[in-house]
């Protein structure tokens, strides 16, 4: 079940709040947990009972975890959780990337191949493992005790609105919110309206590029010339942000109506003036999750040699890559952003500061492009291909047929809606809109023109049939 | 203040719910979507189903269409598409310049991007000739029209992105030029409204609809008219249609497109021309049998009548697939009739194509003609044979009816492939006077009767034509009534091949001719009339 999907927005989503709205505390939980049963069950029926059962064990052994005052016990329980969630994750997701790697080695050898694993990624898997690992790793440094009642525990790993695709929520962020959580009018309307506008930019923005870009990238490679290129690689990066971005707003503003307070996940990334400044603002928990659990483990800044510095910023960023998918092409992504960090260490910051703000801005979100081409492209090739395309500059007169009106207004107001948060001025209205309590006029503004934008997705889903969802498949 | 918060979030969760209630109790009558066939029904939950993910699938596609307000939101997101961008998701429509709408079949065979090609256009040309030869062997005219097409006729309100995709060669290029040097019977309908544009009265296409006005294809009608005077030699009955009127209220057909659209109001359009129709008939006027066959082009005339006013019988070939009769549907359809019955006494035969159907022109038609009336015996015993040898079903009952009949399979297999020959692949033409001479006992039978009679003058004074063509009209509708049904049509058939397949039979028949001072045919006709009525008295 998506967040833009009929089903979701007339069906599920009235029936749980109404629900909700009118138990009593004691039971709001239990509501929440059935709802987010119900609401994985329905995409992916058979691995409900694993990651149940999967989150009893976690449950368990961060139990024992925590009363154990054994420092071996503690760490061998540690990382028998810990190997279970990635083992996991291993076998749905990586199993069989290894095992076509593998035979392709084999192939030099003439040996015969390994059998590929008939699995299905279940969803949401890279972002419910990862969160089952901030748990047992809260727990044994400390910064949390765990949860009571395992039912407590499974919602906190269930809960539907960041379920299937995040933000990471971390369990110390979280876990107070399970037991005691502040729900007033005013975290209920703003909450409305922040799913409101992430229905909006997912459906009326990112669906409208996607549509384009995926007939670009879908294009056979002799056929694409230097306009279809940078075209291509213009509407996907504003696509994956305004999808992704959209479904968090979505995911936070639906925690918002019951009461909890998720993470932020992206500021405005495409206004930054590094590849560093980036990562500050792109997908920002799984970045917190990257430093606090794999960075600083690693040693993080306070390694005593350069080289080592650079070697754990290259490893977690090609982990980071390798975590979006099981695929080389999601590696070098990965890579590629871990190489401009660690020139930005060296070099690339000092040149920035001495071209200026709009110059840094603007060569960020260059960078920024041509990365997205190998997250998107389906292999290697293409995306080498696709780049040698865009520098060729050979311009043809075509672009006309690329961009139809419509297309052009959605790419433009994209367009301001990435980079007008420069301005100061416009950023503290951001601020305003989306987290001040609203007044009475502000209220009346956001109602009025979170009804009026719902209409017009909802009549955007039902006449169509085309709603992808990017990171779903993570 | 908190109150007022409470109060409207209360209202957006009601508001939330407002969909599952119209949807339940249908509280405000809405006018359902355009063009949504059927919509998707309640699936029904199973285990199974469930965990295969087919339950939700259906399911959320239930929701989907049949949730409550659907048609307006719809309607409310198209029109806002429409209005700021010019755009539209119906499939298969493209929103031109200047508000002209287009189908995108019609820019495709305009652009050529979906040309044939020369190979496969060429064959088509070379069968269509042979064809054309052919039939005209039995008294038959082929005449192949080409209907104007909205994209030819109006390229500079076509999309950019669409013209730059423009190539050299486009089916109607290549068909119109090489129909013209092979000295095909062609009526270039596309190139005639466009090089006379600027003379035309009235628009010759609705800026939101897919086919030509009224006032176009009167005037294509009367040239398809004199064409047929001019070849056949003869005197058609006449029909004025300088009496044109413009009208806001557009009919169905003038804003087919528009109607795909969805939007929330009407668009605003120009008024259509609709001409007021006279039909005139003079004595010594003649009506030909006339079959027409293509897409919904040559329907645009069927729904005014002309045909019928026009021609012996108004029959029409939808894509050479569904048979239309007066504009009413027939039960059966072309692959299950008798291909060289139901043309071998056609006077002419009409294929009309346009623009967005070039692609498929002409229909499968020519094939089967050719089959029918240009290959040897033994080339269509061939092709009946293999046809037999890959039907597994059919050449089991082959050998079923071998053993019955205590003959080798191949013997069946020939004798089989014999009476197919003789009755689908082979045309036999009921002449003109054979005809006539069936209707001529009818038409003495009315008028020996007063009443009857008299009841046929009244008719001929209401439809304005002559008595004799009135009598004529209506004795071939009470033959086609007593005898005209495919069961009687199938009878006769079969009774026609028994007699040709008896030596001694069809020498009596001969005999008899003579004897008569007749035709060989018309005896024939008499003698097969003789014996159904012989066979269905006896069965009373």
């Amino acid at each position: 079940m998506v967040f833009s999907s009929s089903i979701f927005l007339l069906f599920f989503l009235p029936i749980v709040l109404f629900i909700y709205f009118i138990s009593e505390k004691r039971y709001k939980n239990y509501i929440l947990l059935l709802a987010s049963i119900v609401f994985y069950s329905w995409g992916a029926p058979k691995f409900i009972f694993v990651i149940i059962a999967t989150t009893f064990l976690d449950f368990i052994l961060v139990s024992r975890l925590y009363k154990s005052t054994n420092k071996r016990a503690r760490k061998v329980l540690l990382i028998l959780s810990v190997s279970v969630n990635l083992g996991l994750l291993f076998y749905f997701k990586y199993c069989n990337f290894f095992i076509e790697n593998t035979n392709a080695l084999l192939g030099c050898f003439n040996t015969g191949p390994v059998k590929m694993l008939d699995v299905i990624l279940p969803i949401g898997i890279s972002f419910y493992t990862f969160e089952t690992i901030t748990y047992v790793v809260d727990v044994y440094r400390g910064v949390h005790k765990p949860l009571e009642k395992f039912l407590d525990y499974l919602l906190y790993i269930l809960f539907f609105p960041k379920l299937i695709a995040g933000p990471i929520a971390r369990y110390h962020e979280i876990s107070d919110q399970l037991t005691n959580r502040n729900e007033n009018i005013d975290t209920k309307i703003n909450g409305l309206f922040r799913f409101i506008i992430g229905l909006s930019k997912k459906v009326l923005i990112a669906n409208v590029l996607a549509e384009q870009a995926d007939y670009i990238f879908g294009l056979p490679l002799e056929d694409i010339t230097t306009n279809h290129a940078w075209s291509g690689a213009l509407l996907y990066t504003f696509q994956i942000y305004f999808d992704f971005s959209g479904y968090s707003d979505m995911a936070i503003g639906l925690a918002l109506l019951f009461g909890f307070k998720l993470p932020e996940n992206f500021n405005n990334p495409y206004i930054s003036q590094s590849i560093t400044e980036f990562w500050r603002r792109w997908h920002m928990t799984l970045g917190n999750w990257m430093k606090n659990y794999l960075y600083i483990p690693l040693g993080g800044n306070k390694v005593n040699s350069k080289l080592r510095l650079y070697f754990n910023l290259s490893l977690v960023f090609i982990i980071s890559g390798f975590w979006h998918g099981a695929a080389w092409t999601f590696i070098i992504w990965g890579a590629y952003h871990g190489l401009f960090l660690i020139m930005e260490r060296l070099f690339l910051l000092n040149v920035y500061k001495k071209i200026g703000k709009l110059f840094s801005t603007a060569l960020t979100f260059l960078f920024v492009l041509i990365g997205w081409v190998f997250f998107r492209a389906d292999s290697f090739s293409q995306a080498i291909l696709f780049i040698k395309k865009m520098f060729r500059f050979h311009f043809t007169g075509q672009l006309v047929f690329l961009f139809e009106e419509k297309l052009i207004w959605i790419l433009g107001l994209a367009f301001i809606s990435c980079f007008i948060w420069a301005n100061t001025a416009a950023e503290k209205f951001q601020q305003k809109l989306l987290f001040n309590s609203p007044g009475l006029l502000s209220t009346f503004f956001k109602s009025t023109l979170g009804i009026v934008l719902f209409i017009i997705c909802l009549g955007s889903i039902i006449g169509s049939n085309f709603n992808p969802f990017i990171y779903f498949r993570f | 203040m908190k109150l007022f918060k409470h109060i409207l979030l209360t209202s957006i969760l009601a508001f939330l719910f407002a969909f599952y209630f119209q949807k339940k109790f249908g509280v405000f009558h809405i006018k359902p979507l355009d063009g949504i066939k059927e919509l998707a029904v309640k699936p029904k939950l199973t285990l199974k189903n469930f965990f295969n993910l087919h339950y939700q699938d259906s399911f959320n596609l239930y929701v989907k269409e049949n949730m409550g307000f659907r048609p307006v939101l719809v309607r409310t997101f198209n029109q806002i598409s429409f209005t700021l961008f010019h755009t539209t998701k119906a499939p298969g429509v493209v929103v031109g310049k200047n508000g002209h709408l287009f189908i995108e079949s019609y820019i495709n065979n305009y652009t050529g991007i979906n040309f044939v090609g020369k190979a496969k256009a060429d064959r088509i040309i070379k069968k269509i000739k042979t064809v054309q030869d052919s039939l005209k062997r039995f008294d038959i005219d082929l005449l192949i029209i080409f209907a104007p097409g909205k994209a030819s006729y109006y390229p500079y309100n076509i999309p950019e992105n669409y013209l730059l995709r423009k190539k050299d060669t486009t089916n109607y290029t290549y068909y119109s030029e090489k129909f013209k040097k092979e000295k095909i019977n062609f009526i270039d309908f596309n190139r005639y409204f466009i090089d006379h544009k600027s003379s035309f009265v009235y628009p010759v296409y609705p800026e939101y609809g897919t086919h030509w006005t009224p006032y176009a294809y009167s005037l294509a009608m009367d040239s398809i008219l004199h064409y047929i005077e001019q070849k056949r030699k003869i005197d058609l009955p006449d029909f004025d249609y300088s009496r044109t009127y413009l009208s806001d209220s557009l009919r169905e057909r003038e804003y087919d497109i528009g109607v795909l659209l969805n939007l929330a109001k009407t668009l605003p359009h120009k008024p259509m021309p609709y001409p007021d129709y006279r039909f005139y008939y003079k004595n010594g006027q003649t009506k030909p049998d006339v079959l027409a066959v293509g897409d919904s082009y040559w329907w645009c005339l069927v729904g005014d009548d002309m045909p019928y006013h026009f021609f012996k019988e108004d029959v029409y070939w939808f894509y050479n697939k569904d048979i239309y009769k007066h504009n009413v549907k027939q039960e059966t359809s072309v692959e299950k009739i008798s291909f060289p019955n139901e043309t071998v006494n056609r006077d002419v035969i009409i294929i009309m194509a346009t623009e967005a159907t070039f692609d498929l022109f002409p229909y499968g038609f020519i094939d089967k003609a050719y089959e029918v009336y240009c290959l040897s015996k033994d080339e269509k015993r061939k092709i009946i044979t293999n046809k037999i040898n890959a039907d597994a079903q059919w050449k089991e009952s082959i050998l079923k009816k071998a053993k019955e009949n205590n003959i080798s399979e191949k013997q069946q297999l020939d004798k089989d492939v014999e009476f197919i020959l003789t009755t689908e692949n082979t045309p036999v033409k009921s002449p003109i006077w054979v005809y006539n001479a069936i209707i001529a006992e009818y038409m003495e039978k009315i008028k020996s009767d007063p009443n009857w009679f008299e009841q046929i003058k009244q008719k001929a004074t209401q439809n304005n034509t002559a008595v004799e063509l009135q009598l004529e009209e209506d004795a071939r509708f009470v033959y086609a009534a007593e005898y005209g049904s495919e069961e009687i049509k199938n009878h006769l058939n079969e009774i026609r091949t028994r007699i040709l397949a008896d030596p001694q039979w069809t020498a009596q028949v001969k005999q008899k001719a003579i004897e008569k001072k007749i035709r060989f045919e018309e005896m024939l006709e008499l003698d097969v009339k003789f014996v159904y009525d012989t066979e269905i008295k006896s069965k009373k």
